[in-house]
């Protein structure tokens, strides 16, 4: 008897042991998800945003924006996993005139609207003019990384300075 | 006897192991947790980072394939005549070898010799109009000369509160609050007397993404009696930083700046 003394079975007799050992476990494994996610969650933010780098380094490889085909030919060189679109719109020398860009804007007519006019012939400085309803929801719903750098677009007697937009989400 | 002293030993040796695992499983997950909290910040800081880089090429280049009115409207489809910015630039050098009538750190919008320095000034103004959180710098500099043709900054005024000790966490922590002022935003020309006062401003940020382009402006010095053109080598330089209270107008001082006004400036 006195062999068998507080003994309470093989589990039983290394349960004290074992407590700490399972919320060491719990702890870690929680901390790893919970790390794990972070850096998933980040990397793919931080890859989307370097792709918008990218595209508007293709988009703005020439100084100028000549026309509508060289602008054209420039978004389709672009290679990226995310949904995307660019567009361009004029800038206003005068700062004090300075709009952001809202939603509502973001209709084709009023985009084309100041290259149309100060053209013969109407230009669409917009990547996928298809794809302005999708970006409108996007914009709504998800998250989106916008980037706005200026840049010049040519015009028939001189060169506009002009701001383009481009536009990320997964 | 010895049977039971040798069981309860085992116990014990068993729960000890257990803590030393917990302890060190711990110690880990505080590492990970601390690493994946700072994280998203390193991430979020290297993406910006990227992007004001790209801001500033950006703003180079726009500021030298630009056309630029030849009127104080600061409007391309309405006037009458327009030249390249940059064009406008080396023309000011090439009568004159400096830019524009008035100071290097004065603006006239009532002679038409300063167009060329006003549509430099309102070009970089607006292109920089969006990121408002920036401040910045944009200079012309002669490498042979050793000084400046154009400089001009914008600086954003702060103002300082000090920590209220009967309130908040801030008093607690001695905390001093810069909030911005009424009109925050400062724009200046300056003349400053050497490349060393501008970088003792510059260096109080502790972030700045720069720019610059080496070009070849030419001065025709010639007189009634002699013909004389003397090629210079100049470094324009655009450059951005996140506005910090750091830098205030007291430093500006040795810069010889005198504030731009914005009304008198806007047309």
């Amino acid at each position: 008897m006195n062999n068998k003394k507080g003994y309470i079975g093989a589990i039983g007799d290394d349960l004290p042991s074992l407590i700490p050992i399972f919320v060491g476990l719990t702890i870690f494994f929680a901390v790893f998800l919970n790390t794990y996610n972070v850096y998933r969650n980040n990397t793919d933010l931080y890859s989307l945003r370097n792709d918008a780098i990218n595209i508007s380094g293709i988009i703005k490889e020439n100084p100028i924006i000549s026309d509508q085909n060289q602008f054209i030919k420039s978004c389709n060189r672009v290679k990226t996993k995310y949904n995307w679109n660019a567009f361009i719109i004029p800038l206003d020398l005068n700062s004090e005139n300075y709009n952001g860009l809202t939603i509502d804007d973001l209709e084709v007519e009023n985009i084309m609207k100041h290259w149309a006019e100060t053209e013969s012939q109407p230009r669409k400085l917009i990547c996928d003019s298809e794809g302005l309803g999708a970006l409108r929801t996007a914009l709504q719903t998800k998250d989106v990384t916008v980037y706005k750098y200026p840049i010049t677009v040519q015009q028939q007697f001189y060169v506009e300075p002009a701001w383009i937009y481009i536009v990320v989400w997964k | 006897m010895q049977l039971i002293k040798i069981k309860t030993r085992k116990g014990q040796a068993a729960i000890t192991d257990a803590l030393f695992f917990l302890i060190i499983i711990v110690a880990l997950s505080v590492l990970m947790f601390r690493y994946s909290s700072t994280y998203g910040n390193r991430i979020e800081q290297a993406s910006s980072d990227l992007y004001y880089k790209e801001y500033t090429n950006s703003v180079l280049k726009t500021i030298f394939y630009v056309s630029a009115p030849l009127d104080f409207d600061l409007n391309l489809e309405k006037t009458k005549q327009n030249d390249y910015l940059m064009a406008l630039v080396k023309q000011d050098y090439y009568a004159q070898g400096k830019l524009g009538f008035s100071d290097m750190n004065d603006l006239k919008t009532d002679n038409y010799l300063d167009i060329a320095k006003y549509n430099l000034f309102h070009t970089i103004k607006a292109t920089m109009r969006p990121l408002e959180s920036q401040d910045y710098l944009f200079y012309i500099f002669n490498n042979e000369d050793s000084n400046f043709l154009y400089f001009t900054i914008k600086n954003t005024h702060f103002e300082i509160s000090e920590a209220n000790p009967n309130s908040g966490v801030d008093a607690v922590r001695g905390v001093t609050r810069y909030i911005l002022t009424e009109n925050p935003y400062h724009y200046y020309l300056c003349d400053p007397e050497s490349y060393e006062d501008v970088r003792a401003v510059v260096s109080r940020s502790p972030k700045i993404f720069s720019s610059s382009i080496p070009l070849s402006f030419t001065y025709n010095y010639s007189t009634y009696a002699q013909l004389g053109i003397k090629e210079d080598i100049v470094t324009s330089t655009f450059a951005m930083w996140p506005a910090t209270v750091d830098i205030n107008s007291d430093l500006l001082i040795p810069l010889n700046c005198k504030e731009v006004d914005p009304l008198s400036s806007n047309p």
